[in-house]
């Protein structure tokens, strides 16, 4: 039978130098969260100052990334759009994954009829066309972020919803889970402390997916007039702004592309490592 | 020896013929090979309705106007009319009767082109809801046939706009009846070189040589027109040679077009636009009513930046609303020019040296988004604040275009409204737009369509557009030039004369 | 069983009304019709009025969306308001490149996400394993579009290999469809390939914990044929949910990736039928959608009784 963890608090031994990936994680993460801070105070150049006539000069000495569309500083530019981006990202991502989770974990531990119901409601969430939201959303909140907040965790939400419900049955078939129930543990209790812990590593998993894709549909939704509006940019503006130009200056995709990989990367890796620590067992025989 | 000898030498004879017979049977040129009889072009819009007397975009022209459905005339590059269903035109001294003469031709269907479908196409064309067709028909007074080739029509009031209209879409002849047959909307029935072809939604129109055309033949058995709104992709199909001609790119294609005028294997053309670019203010915002404030935001526009941004610098930079670039009474006249210091004078003056905030929903598509980041950058210098935000078409024509509530301040379109439309008379630009609602702009507008003597009516034009730049609701940025590529071992590629069209008619293969 | 497929199907039919019924609001909440768009800027009061008449847009909602939902009910769902097309014909011809297009993608991703995914859960904790699993995070970060372009300008405008944009049918041209589909299905399976490889990477890993993978080992079988052999079938569980979810994240890629190559699929139908607002099209490929996602979901919720005894026991005891 499966031996798990029943209440997820277990010895936190592993601390964050005895696992690389969170390491490398905390690195790679902290490099983009101090552009972005160092972004509200600072940057090489005027971010909005458009001087068409510099337009897409490739990278050098004054112009560290090279310059965008309207010769602006790209990596001006790029710092001040990690604001935005990790912003949005992080929030859509956040409120996917705990109402998501909350949502499956019920549809699970509820009765057959409700728990199909809310099953059913997030299949329709997932079904949704997502361009059919956005402009909606366009024509009744206007841009901005939350515009963009609500139109990703409409994708979020049911998608988590649908990734927990399985293994969270799963969980709950299990015989410990069952001689909890007759102690009279509450419902709640038992989702919580007992089927949320083991399906802990899913939920990270899906944790790290949704930021990497928080980041790319906003993207596609500031093309649609829902995202960052000008003067305020994003990465995912910029990289839209860019698609164009590729054959002409690479650099104009690839850098803003680069920070993107970085940044999904690094929380990523800390969601691996957390995932680590919520799971000791992995941490104590992870070599196989 | 000699027995040794026969059989290398009846190898290679055997080899030769073989050689020589597979290079005389020459197989049929593939497309994009010289001599090959397809023609593969591409547009990046697609026509929502093959229905023109409903459709008033665009994109339904461009493949079908003069290839498939032919006017009475057509315009040359100089604007003059020139004869296409109609061989002679003769306008009384009063400029209200003209008398059209019509020459023999066929129709796709196979009946016969004749006065009485003149009358029938022009009396439908008048009634269309596509104001491009209707409004210059809606001077007419009677449209009489008078013999099998020949048709009187008659005028309330002498038209220029009518005269000019004789030589493009709005004399589009379609056999009589053929609104009340099942093809409307579904298989298009002219007198054009080529005739409707099948079609695929969102995919391609394929155009059919008309072997029972009326003038010269054209080259092309078959044009392929595809429907590609991804303008990079495009271009890279370009490349690979799975298209010969691309046409009017006018998004992300534009910054692509630079390599391609320098490499031998291709050709770019460059083809003035009749639209006009320009920004519109909103007769209902207050602010906007103080001309300071107008003019302030006019000397605050410097076009050349603009252009270079949104257009990859293929436009003209101007200050008149002329929309035709062949307009005689087109001129440098500029009345504000670009003055950062002027303009912030002329808002200080207005009541506004704190700054002025403006709502601008633009067009998430063309040159919109570009010129919009531009402008609002400018405004900004001045210290006018823009407040953006991006729409797509179908939400921008119901929330800024055409409804009588409009919500926006500032704008930026690209088309080709008569100016007549920015007064309280017009009927299809903005609806609702009554900027130029003041007794010298009607009076001028009223007189210069009737104006017969040529001379006199370019004089009125020029005070009509001088004074719509003086007022400064609509302010001109500039008149795009629409970049298109095609292989460079094709001739014949016309000139287009309006952003309405890609003329198949004359291409072929160089010598 | 029968009484479980009989409420499991009502529900179904339930859902796809009501998603159906989301769908149609939200169309009305959108600004423009496809009168706007029509007539573009030569649009007037009159010429909208008229047109909204031609096309019943005038009809109150309720009226609108029974004769819409008769239509879907009597399979004749008539034309598009453009008259260019029968709305039903063409969203049947639409069907055929979409789903070559995703079940293509999923054929490929999913054994390459099995090998990847568990080679690096095999080798958690070293260096081989972890830079395995971090290439499959940077597929999680490319952008779709940008895929595309760089591979056609590698493999076709570069290269020629492969043709640039285009489909050719399978059933007219095998070879020649299979040139067109690479770089399209390259492009669309890239992402879920990431996603896959995560899923298996983690489950394994737990499995690889499990009591029974330490047993065994102990009894001296290989670790690998005790991991592929035990582990992969309980691996296999979340594989499945991600695996029928990820047929919505196709769909909505392959709206990117038909518009790029220029792929008529229905993906390419939807983009074009709501920016143009054709409201019947976009209502009834909203429900072709809903209809094949809740198909897929209600399949993978059976497949997990099938993989899971115990949750088919627990169902039972209920």
């Amino acid at each position: 039978m499966k031996k798990l963890s029943r209440t997820g608090r277990k010895s936190r031994k592993s601390t964050a130098l005895k696992s690389p990936q969170l390491l490398l994680g905390i690195i790679l993460s902290g490099f983009v969260l101090t552009i972005t801070f160092v972004s509200f105070f600072w940057t090489p150049w005027d971010p909005i100052g458009i001087n068409v006539e510099d337009r897409l000069l490739p990278p050098n000495l004054s112009h560290w990334f090279g310059t965008d569309r309207l010769g602006r500083d790209l990596f001006s530019q790029i710092m001040v759009g990690s604001q935005n981006t990790l912003f949005v990202a992080l929030i859509s991502t956040i409120l996917g994954a705990v109402l998501g989770t909350s949502l499956g974990l019920a549809a699970a531990g509820s009765g057959p009829r409700l728990g199909a119901v809310i099953t059913r409601i997030s299949d329709i969430g997932i079904a949704l066309p997502s361009i059919l939201i956005a402009l909606v959303l366009a024509t009744t909140l206007g841009p901005g972020r939350l515009s963009v907040i609500i139109a990703i965790s409409f994708w979020f939400v049911p998608v988590t919803a649908r990734v927990v419900v399985g293994p969270a049955r799963q969980i709950l078939a299990l015989d410990f889970v069952e001689a909890a129930m007759t102690h009279g543990r509450s419902r709640r209790y038992i989702l919580f402390r007992q089927v949320f812990p083991n399906i802990a590593p899913i939920v990270i998993v899906q944790t790290s997916m949704m930021f990497a894709a928080g980041i790319l549909i906003e993207a596609s939704l500031s093309f649609l007039g829902v995202g960052a509006q000008p003067p305020t940019t994003s990465w995912g503006k910029i990289l839209m702004d860019s698609q164009p130009l590729v054959q002409q200056a690479p650099y104009y995709t690839i850098l803003p592309g680069a920070f993107i990989v970085i940044s999904v990367l690094g929380f990523n890796l800390i969601g691996d490592g957390l995932s680590v620590l919520l799971d000791p067992q992995q941490s104590k025989k992870g070599v196989v | 020896m000699k027995k040794s000898l026969k059989l290398p030498v009846l190898i290679a004879v055997a080899l030769s013929t073989a050689l020589l017979s597979s290079s005389l049977a020459v197989a049929a040129p593939k497309p994009g090979e010289v001599g090959s009889t397809t023609l593969r072009a591409s547009h990046p819009q697609k026509p929502t309705s093959w229905n023109y007397l409903q459709d008033g975009t665009s994109a339904f022209f461009v493949p079908t106007y003069l290839n498939i459905l032919e006017s009475l005339f057509e315009t040359d590059s100089k604007g003059a009319l020139k004869p296409l269903l109609a061989t002679k035109l003769a306008v009384s001294k009063d400029g209200l009767t003209y008398t059209i003469d019509l020459r023999k031709a066929t129709f796709h269907d196979g009946s016969e082109f004749t006065s009485a479908d003149v009358v029938y196409s022009l009396e439908k064309n008048k009634t269309a809801t596509n104001g491009l067709l209707s409004s210059p028909l809606a001077v007419t007074k009677s449209i009489k046939a008078s013999g099998p080739s020949k048709v009187i029509v008659k005028l309330s009031r002498p038209s220029n706009s009518f005269r000019e209209a004789l030589g493009q879409p709005a004399t589009m002849i379609a056999p009589s009846g053929y609104f009340e047959s099942d093809n409307v909307g579904k298989k298009l029935i002219g007198t054009g070189p080529f005739s409707f072809g099948a079609f695929r939604q969102d995919i391609d129109l394929h155009l059919n040589r008309n072997a029972k055309y009326w003038g010269t033949k054209p080259f092309f058995k078959k044009v392929i027109h595809q429907f590609r709104d991804d303008e990079p992709a495009t271009i890279s199909a370009l490349k690979t040679g799975q298209l010969d001609v691309v046409g009017m790119l006018f998004g992300a294609g534009v910054d692509q077009v630079k390599p391609f005028i320098t490499d031998k294997k291709y050709q770019t053309f460059f083809w003035p636009s009749t639209s006009a670019s320009y920004l519109f203010l909103n007769p209902k915002t207050t602010a906007l009513k103080d001309i300071k404030v107008r003019k302030a935001i006019a000397h605050a526009i410097n076009r050349k930046p603009i252009i270079d941004a949104a257009v990859g610098g293929y436009a003209e930079p101007g200050c008149l609303m002329v929309p035709t670039w062949t307009s005689p009474w087109n001129s440098n006249y500029c009345p504000y020019k670009f003055d950062v210091a002027k303009s912030k004078a002329l808002l200080k003056d207005a009541g506004f040296a704190d700054g002025l905030e403006l709502d601008f929903p633009y067009l998430t598509l063309a040159e919109f988004p570009a010129s919009f980041e531009v402008l609002s950058a400018q405004l900004a210098a001045v210290g006018i604040t823009v407040k953006g935000r991006g729409q797509d078409i179908a939400t921008w024509i119901a929330k800024v275009w055409a409804t009588p509530t409009p919500e926006y301040d500032i704008n930026h379109i690209t088309n080709n409204a008569p100016l007549s439309t920015f007064g309280c008379k017009g009927t299809t630009t903005p609806y609702g737009y009554e900027a130029l609602c003041d007794e010298k702009f009607e009076s001028l507008i009223a007189s210069s369509d009737s104006i017969v003597d040529p001379k006199k009516y370019v004089a009125a034009m020029k005070e009509t557009a001088n004074y719509v730049a003086d007022q400064a609701w609509v302010i001109e940025i500039f008149s795009k030039n629409e970049p298109g590529i095609a292989n460079a071992k094709l001739t014949g590629i016309a000139k287009a004369r309006t952003s309405m069209e890609m003329d198949y008619r004359n291409i072929k293969w160089a010598k | 069983m029968i009484r479980v497929f009989i409420r499991s199907f009502t529900l179904m039919v339930i859902s796809a009304f009501t998603g159906s019924v989301v769908v149609f609001v939200l169309l009305r909440s959108v600004g423009g019709d496809i009168a706007t768009v029509m007539l573009g800027t030569r649009a007037t009061q009159e010429s909208l009025e008229l047109l909204r008449e031609t096309f019943g847009l005038n009809r109150s909602w309720v009226e609108q969306y029974v004769s819409w939902i008769g239509g879907v009910l009597t399979g004749n769902l008539g034309e598009a308001y453009s008259k260019q097309y029968v709305i039903s014909t063409e969203i049947a011809q639409r069907l055929e490149p979409t789903l070559i297009l995703t079940f293509g993608s999923l054929l490929i991703s999913i054994p390459i996400a099995l090998v990847v995914g568990l080679y690096s859960a095999m080798n958690f904790k070293r260096w081989r394993g972890a830079s395995v699993d971090g290439i499959a995070q940077i597929g999680l970060a490319i952008p779709q579009f940008f895929l595309a372009l760089v591979l056609v300008l590698i493999f076709a405008v570069r290269l020629g290999w492969l043709p640039a944009t285009g489909y050719v049918s399978i059933f007219t041209d095998p070879v020649e469809a299979l040139r067109s589909m690479v770089l399209p299905i390259t492009t669309l399976s890239l992402g879920i390939t990431a996603v896959f490889t995560r899923f298996v990477r983690t489950s394994m890993i737990e499995q690889m914990n499990e009591d029974y993978m330490r047993t065994a080992k102990a009894k001296g079988r290989t670790v690998r044929s005790a991991a592929i052999i035990h582990g992969l079938r309980n691996a296999a569980i979340p594989l499945v949910t991600t695996g029928a979810l990820q047929i919505g994240a196709l769909i909505a890629g392959s709206v990117v990736v038909e518009n790029v190559f220029t792929i008529p699929g229905i993906g390419r139908l939807l983009l074009t039928s709501a920016v143009t607002r054709e409201a019947i099209t976009v209502q009834s490929l909203s429900l072709v959608i809903l209809i094949i996602i809740l198909t897929m979901n209600l399949f993978m919720d059976v497949l997990y009784g099938i993989l899971d005894p115990r949750i088919r026991h627990k169902e039972a005891r209920k």
